[in-house]
């Protein structure tokens, strides 16, 4: 697909051109490299749940005992808040600032319910005994699953900082779009590493 | 003056968005419905499903399918080498060769 059709298209990540063009590019690398790194990071975090759960006797584990509910619907709440990020950037790419913030609202509002449920979910093991120094399996459980939510924590404030900034005087819907591609590409890979602490931490468990 | 997409383009972004949402949609309903019902030799499929479901949203969330080569080359290392990390730190622990006994 030819660079100008993306662009006639606007799809996020579209080329730019001159000095503005340049540091975008350079943001965009940058963004792509810190990816790379924290795949590396959440690798060793799901390898050593892994590997603390491999030793554990049958059926013990944080799945068990504990609803499956409302992480699923918080699974469904954050994979649907890539749904809104993406058509944020379509948007913010075609040039219609506003419907971009309208996108990146409820985004905001469906990252921050992510993280309320999370909360609860926490609140609930901690009244079963599960707290973070009381074994090896719940340390590397709120490990994971923490510093997850500290990642979701993070691109909710860049998103807030984005979405203030997108109505300031002087931002143009260029500048406006590629902000929130950057923003995109890290809002995403925070979707994605949910989606494999979902089933690593909650279903493996429930498996045979 | 570019042409402007036609509204029944394969390539309109909404469109591979929305498509790309309601495959890791499924993909995830399919993956609780083999956890909840446990049959014997589920555990392949779910990390199959799960792989499949990481490789959607980085090919069109992410936009890997049309990004640079440069970005996908990164992405691409980074993403082996959590792998390597994954599996390598596990099989350790699961020895009892790091972590103590």
């Amino acid at each position: 697909m030819g660079d100008q059709a993306l662009a006639v298209r606007g799809y996020p990540g579209t080329p730019a051109r001159g000095r503005v063009g340049e540091a975008y590019t350079a943001y965009r690398l940058g963004m792509w490299m810190f990816l790379a790194s924290d795949c590396v990071l959440f690798g060793s975090l799901v390898g050593a749940y892994w590997g603390i759960h491999s030793r554990l006797a049958p059926g013990a584990g944080p799945s068990h005992g504990f609803p499956l509910g409302p992480t699923t619907v918080a699974t469904y709440v954050l994979l649907t808040s890539s749904v809104t990020m993406a058509l944020g950037m379509v948007s913010a790419a075609s040039g219609k600032v506003g419907g971009a913030r309208l996108w990146l609202l409820l985004t905001l509002l469906l990252g921050a319910s992510f993280l309320g449920i999370q909360g609860r979910e926490y609140a609930a093991m901690a009244s079963h005994g599960l707290v973070l120094g009381g074994s090896a399996l719940a340390g590397a459980f709120y490990l994971l699953t923490g510093i997850h939510g500290t990642h979701v924590l993070s691109g909710l404030l860049w998103l807030l900082g984005a979405l203030v900034n997108s109505g300031r005087p002087g931002r143009t819907p260029e500048t406006t779009a590629r902000s929130l591609q950057i923003a995109g590409l890290y809002w995403h890979f925070v979707d994605m590493v949910w989606m494999v602490i979902f089933p690593t931490v909650y279903l493996m468990p429930l498996a045979r | 003056m570019p042409a402007q997409p036609s509204a029944g383009s394969p390539r309109d972004p909404v469109k591979v968005f929305v498509g790309a949402a309601v495959a890791t949609f499924l993909v995830t309903a399919v993956e609780l419905l083999l956890a909840l019902l446990a049959f014997p030799g589920t555990r392949p499929a779910l990390v199959l499903l799960m792989v499949a479901n990481f490789a959607l949203g980085a090919l069109f969330y992410q936009g890997l399918w049309y990004d640079r080569p440069l970005y996908r080359a990164l992405f691409g290392l980074g993403f082996l080498f959590g792998v390597v990390a994954t599996l390598g730190i596990a099989f350790l622990l699961g020895l009892g060769r790091i972590g103590g006994a």
